[in-house]
């Protein structure tokens, strides 16, 4: 065939062209293969095991903690953009105030917390509530909850925990204005209690 | 237009070989922060790349009406190999994500203008192929003269 015939006349160039192709072909596969194991790690990364607890300690204060997971088995370190928990307890009681805050965390991007690829990580918060009017509101809402025919405790009163974090996956480059998105794709947003794995 | 059998193996060839960088360059665009290499997202490198691109189709083909059919031919094989690329990843892990979403809008909003690119720098390239390989074969030919008129001296 003609064709082969100029294909051992121009095998230099020929060969040029190739590994030209050859190079964006190798591009192509890296990217695809990038953008799958991103696409498997917004899969693979949850919250695990969530655990509150909440008891007296000493002077008559109550002590309410929560711990959780992070389960990142992805190849790449997480970088945690935000992360909160706060404790409370819904108080139906009252129109004046429908929820009585109890305890709070924030940590924002500044603190540069990461999560190293292949690991879990384990997340504790406590709180300790001293604050004698506090705790005379949650005595209230016992009262309040008694007279309505349900039996609390401190201990057993139901303190709504919430948790949620927001973490960009890699090194990758963000940018909130341009590639929109660029960011849903390497930011994993998870929460308790709707989002646990 | 009568296409001989070399025209099309010729043409199938160009297609195949030439379609990789196109694919690259569509999956950049949509991803430039993800991709190896990366030039973030610049039209004038997709410009010249499609430039480059284009000239082997040239280069390779005397026929210029060819030439720009092959143009055409490696830029769909290229984009179609883009959005395999592109779905393939979320086909395994998500395909609900695939499937109902507006995932494939998102890809195919950049279609018009990287279409262009990729033909018009296509075509130059193509053009500009022709030109070197004619420059080359006047080139050869006058040596060739030279070296028989030496020889006939």
């Amino acid at each position: 065939m003609a064709v082969f015939d100029r294909i051992r006349k121009h095998l230099a160039t020929l060969t040029l062209y190739v590994v030209f192709s050859l190079f964006f072909l190798g591009a192509c596969l890296t990217s695809a293969n990038t953008y799958g194991a991103i696409a498997q790690a917004q899969n693979s990364i949850t919250l695990q095991n969530p655990e509150h607890n909440a008891e007296i300690v000493r002077h008559g204060n109550l002590n309410i903690s929560f711990s959780i997971l992070l389960q990142n088995p992805s190849r790449y370190t997480l970088h945690v953009n935000t992360l909160s928990w706060s404790a409370a307890l819904l108080n139906n009681s009252s129109s004046d105030e429908s929820r009585i805050s109890l305890g709070e965390n924030y940590v924002g991007p500044t603190q540069y917390l990461t999560v190293k690829a292949e690991t879990t990580v384990n997340y504790s918060f406590w709180t300790v509530v001293s604050n004698p009017t506090t705790i005379a509101k949650l005595y209230g809402y016992i009262k309040y909850a008694s007279a309505l025919g349900s039996n609390y405790t401190l201990e057993t009163l139901p303190y709504q925990q919430t948790f949620s974090m927001t973490l960009f996956i890699g090194e990758f480059q963000h940018d909130s204005l341009r590639d929109a998105y660029l960011n849903d794709l390497v930011t994993v947003s998870l929460s308790y209690p709707s989002g646990e794995g | 237009m009568r296409i001989s059998r070399d025209d099309a193996v010729k043409l199938v060839l160009v297609s195949l070989i030439s379609a990789p960088p196109i694919a690259f360059m569509s999956f950049e665009f949509m991803f430039p922060s993800i991709s190896t290499p990366s030039y973030g997202k610049s039209l004038l490198v997709v410009f010249v790349l499609s430039i480059l691109t284009g000239i082997p189709s040239g280069f390779f083909t005397r026929r210029t009406d060819m030439a720009m059919s092959s143009v055409f031919t490696y830029t769909a094989v290229g984009y179609l190999l883009a959005v395999l690329f592109y779905s393939v990843p979320y086909s395994f892990y998500g395909l609900g994500q695939v499937l109902p979403d507006i995932y494939y809008a998102r890809f195919f909003r950049f279609t018009i203008i990287l279409l262009f690119l990729f033909i018009l720098g296509g075509f130059m390239g193509a053009v500009f192929g022709q030109m070197v390989r004619d420059w080359i074969r006047g080139e050869e030919t006058g040596t060739a003269f030279q070296t028989a008129r030496k020889g006939q001296d």
